[in-house]
């Protein structure tokens, strides 16, 4: 049994995993199904975590079967997962500990009321707008849940989607947009979602999105490579990644650089595990890490930071952005208010946008440079916490 | 040994090198890695071209395939070119020889469960 396995088990009584069905991924999506209905006692109902609560909807389903992937999601017991590993069926059962989306801090319902939303106001979107940038002619990659492609604010918005498997191979047929859970929409219409009746929750409403399902029932490395490969192919200029695994990974710091080395942007958050703590990819050197304010200006007291022994660019985040209270797109209509870092992240990632249509031939390094001359600290920020402060879309623009 | 074959400096992390070291001790079936590809005959640490990683891949498999004498059927891979990156599913041993190759530069699991 992993490492993973036997400690949540031993100090929980209980493991979130993912289990490989025999069924064979793609083809045998019907067969999934049927397993996963049978093979569905085997699970506890509402896992205890607010990760899998939210993950597995809030009708409190003990799993998910993701026909697809041919793999199930969920938590069980120890009996659970002797039973599941002895059914003929099952090909593996494994741990799903770590690269998970930064769930957000807090989820309300929420209606657009203002013509947009503050978290636009205070990095200067409207502004931009004014000056004829909606981000035209950018296309910014976005790996997450998914996103609903339905959604009025995303109309003319996605410009690809695409799912992985757990090997990262795209799967074919594409399938329709659609978001898995409802972190990916939120994230998505907050860097490109369109007007609707007047009203704006996109930073850059004329940029479009290759847009992919990377995680939720399989979260694995490769599927987030082949996510990153794919939007590389695409040409993709930001890439926006609210998502993580905690703590200090080496996994993608090779692939940061090519992604900069390939004229990427990467937009990082940064986590939502308070201070002292922080996420990777969110945390390393490469990555413009991103960390969570409020309406006030204030650091969000969720929005992770930390110090790295590093000479280059030691403390992260590297700066801050709208995340608290943040109403973006949900899923089958409608909007909701979120906190997290995976909220400031797709600002600061539709605000580069923005700048990319005003100079299309900005190189990363300037472009980035331009995002942190914009900064500016409010009275009582602290650097440890919320690194060089908020960015200014007009300000970077000069800069730039 | 050949020279292709030479143990080469490859960064391991230590999550992969546990499920490998378990996979020997007791447990066969497919471990899935994560490697990032280099060109070897210029000794960078670069990765191959876009058009050049699947020949790259390719030609690594079957020079390993045919060392251990392993059918097609017991590895699976996929290559991500634009990244010079490549995840294999395959038997421990034949993992731990791919790590030698020298246009593998580091490898991780694909799964951290």
């Amino acid at each position: 049994m992993s490492r993973y396995l036997s400690q949540e088990l031993r100090s929980r009584g209980q493991a979130r995993v993912i289990v490989v069905l025999r069924a064979a991924s793609g083809t045998g999506a019907a067969a999934s199904k049927r397993e996963g209905q049978r093979l569905g006692p085997r699970f506890r109902k509402g896992g205890s975590s607010l990760a899998l609560a939210t993950s597995l909807g809030e009708q409190g389903e003990a799993y998910r079967v993701f026909p697809q992937l041919g793999i199930m999601l969920g938590t069980v017991d120890h009996d659970g997962l002797v039973a599941l590993r002895k059914d003929p069926e099952v090909v593996s059962v494994v741990g799903a500990p770590a690269l998970s989306p930064i769930r957000p801090r807090a989820v309300r319902a929420a209606k657009l009321t203002s013509t947009h939303t503050w978290g636009l106001e205070r990095l200067g979107a409207p502004a931009l707008w004014e000056r004829g940038l909606t981000g035209k002619g950018v296309l910014v990659g976005q790996l997450d849940t998914g996103i609903d492609g339905e959604h009025p604010t995303l109309a003319g918005a996605v410009a690809h989607f695409a799912e992985f498997d757990l090997m990262g191979r795209e799967i074919t047929p594409p399938p329709k947009p659609k978001d898995s859970d409802e972190h990916g929409t939120h994230t998505a219409a907050t860097i490109a979602g369109r007007a609707v009746g007047g009203r704006h929750v996109g930073m850059a409403p004329g940029a479009t999105l290759a847009s992919a399902a990377v995680i939720e029932g399989g979260d694995a490395v490769a599927r987030v490579l082949g996510g990153m490969d794919w939007a590389l192919g695409k040409g993709v200029r930001v890439l926006s990644l609210s998502l993580g695994f905690r703590g200090y990974w080496p996994d993608f710091l090779a692939v940061t650089r090519i992604l900069r080395r390939k004229g990427v942007l990467p937009v990082f958050a940064v986590g939502n595990e308070y201070a002292g703590s922080s996420r990777s990819p969110g945390n390393y050197s490469e990555a413009l890490s991103v960390g969570a304010c409020d309406k006030k200006g204030r650091v969000a007291d969720f929005s992770s930071s930390q110090r790295f022994d590093r000479k280059l660019d030691p403390i992260v985040p590297d700066l801050v952005a709208p995340g608290v209270d943040i109403v973006s797109a949900k899923p089958g209509g409608g909007y909701q208010s979120m906190d997290g870092t995976s909220m400031a992240t797709p600002h600061v990632a539709g605000l580069a946008a923005l700048l990319l249509e005003a100079r299309p031939k900005a190189s990363v390094k300037r472009l980035e440079a331009a995002l942190f001359a914009s900064c500016a600290r409010p009275k009582g920020m602290a650097p440890e916490r919320g690194g060089k402060g908020i960015p200014n879309g007009v300000a970077a623009l000069e800069a730039l | 040994m050949s020279a292709a074959t030479r143990r080469s400096k490859v960064k391991i992390d230590p999550e992969l090198r546990r499920q490998l070291d378990q996979a020997a001790a007791s447990k066969p079936g497919a471990i899935q890695a994560v490697l990032r590809l280099r060109q070897p005959a210029r000794r960078s640490s670069r990765p191959p071209a876009p058009e050049a990683t699947q020949v790259v891949a390719r030609d690594l498999l079957a020079r390993v395939a045919e060392e251990v004498g392993a059918a097609a059927s017991e590895y699976e891979f996929n290559v991500f070119p634009n990244l010079g990156y490549l995840v294999l599913s395959a038997p421990a041993g034949f993992v731990e020889r791919v790590l030698h190759q020298p246009e593998v530069a580091s490898a991780s699991a694909n799964r951290r469960g």
